[in-house]
């Protein structure tokens, strides 16, 4: 048992995939309000996406890929292959469903209690698939964040883009770079 | 967060006032900069000069009864753009409610012409994605919060005409292969997808 889940039978971030996540970015049809992602996601040259970026990633392009990949009617060289895959899929899967509930503009009691379903999941089967991967701080919180929309309602009205937008806009401002005496320029 | 928002409002609606010090007005065009202001709204966008009105395209006059119409690229709901096809693929898909029926389940489909009508009023004429070939398997079944659908990439060739207020939402459209397309709903409120579902 645990050598298999030492030793998956193939790979999943491999060239192959990131390519096929790569086209799926390039070739798909959306309305232009969606923010755009690097079209070479993946390469060194695409640097680190932001929070937003990766949001796009979830919630859009990497499910159409990974599932036209590893989802339901798809070949592969083995059976083993194939439901490890699968696994990983319907895992994986698990968090894109509990990121489109809990960006949802309108939030209900249901919604909220299939977030929590989802992201406890997610979380209690992550070293089961991935065993190498340990438990971070970050997903303690977000199964706090089903509190935060019990108390706060949607995150759209609690998220911090509107900061990060402010400090990216205070930070593209010319300065002299003397802390204490700054003088700003347009 | 609430307590930033408020004072920065408030800083605001101070710059702007005229008896504003003006060491602190000094400081506005930072201020600019990080709080910009909001544009003011366009002026009439649905304002259309009377040379736009040409005699109604024969592949619209059986929809139509109107002689003259204004065919228009694009068209602003609520601060969102739906354009025809030709102008911009993504933008011209649109999820809506067949006939106006809001209890009937959304239907995505390509705006093909943006129609304006001597009367102000603006109606799409729209070709419906049609459905996935017979006995094609939908990976996306499985994942019910998912809303992504199996189509077909083919379009049908008849126009319907479809009223701004029956568009649900856009859909990002990605070619799985030849014959099936993924559809997914990109609404942000609804996702109907749930409710017909068996998880």
């Amino acid at each position: 048992m645990s050598e298999t889940l030492d030793e998956p039978p193939t790979k999943t971030a491999n060239p192959k995939v990131m390519r096929h996540i790569r086209e799926v970015i390039k070739d798909m049809d959306t309305p232009s309000w969606v923010r755009s992602v690097p079209h070479n996601f993946g390469l060194a040259a695409a640097g680190s996406l932001k929070a937003d970026e990766w949001r796009t990633m979830t919630t859009i392009y990497l499910p159409i890929a990974l599932v036209s990949m590893w989802g339901e009617g798809t070949v592969h060289p083995s059976s083993e292959d194939a439901s490890h895959l699968r696994a990983v899929l319907d895992h994986t899967m698990l968090l894109v469903c509990a990121v489109m509930l809990a960006c949802m503009r309108t939030m209900t009691a249901d919604r909220m209690k299939r977030y929590l379903k989802y992201i406890t999941l997610w979380t209690s089967q992550l070293q089961n698939l991935h065993p190498h991967i340990e438990h971070r701080v970050n997903q303690h919180m977000a199964i706090h964040i089903y509190e935060f929309l019990k108390l706060f309602g949607p995150v759209k009205s609690w998220w911090c883009f509107p900061f990060e937008r402010l400090i990216g806009q205070l930070q593209r401002l010319p300065h002299n770079h003397k802390f204490g005496m700054c003088f700003f320029f347009r | 967060m609430v307590n930033t928002f408020a004072k920065a409002a408030k800083l605001k609606n101070w710059l702007a006032r005229p008896d504003c010090p003006e060491p602190i007005r000094e400081c506005k065009t930072i201020f600019d900069k990080a709080f910009p202001s909001t544009k003011p709204a366009d002026t009439d966008p649905d304002e259309i000069a009377t040379s736009a009105f040409v005699s109604t395209p024969s592949e619209l006059k059986h929809l139509l009864s109107d002689r003259k119409v204004a065919l228009r690229a694009r068209h602003k709901v609520d601060n969102v753009v739906y354009s025809r096809s030709s102008t911009h693929m993504g933008n011209s898909l649109v999820m809506f409610y067949p006939q106006g029926q809001w209890s009937a389940e959304p239907v995505p489909g390509s705006i093909q012409y943006v129609i304006h009508k001597q009367d102000g009023s603006v109606v799409y004429a729209v070709c419906e994605q049609l459905p996935a070939p017979q006995g094609s398997v939908d990976p996306f079944r499985h994942y019910p919060d998912f809303p992504a659908r199996i189509y077909s990439t083919g379009l049908s060739s008849k126009l319907c005409l479809v009223s701004p207020q029956w568009v649900l939402c856009h859909y990002g459209r990605w070619h799985l292969d030849d014959k099936r397309a993924v559809v997914l709903t990109l609404s942000r409120v609804c996702s109907y997808l749930t409710c017909n579902i068996i998880t």
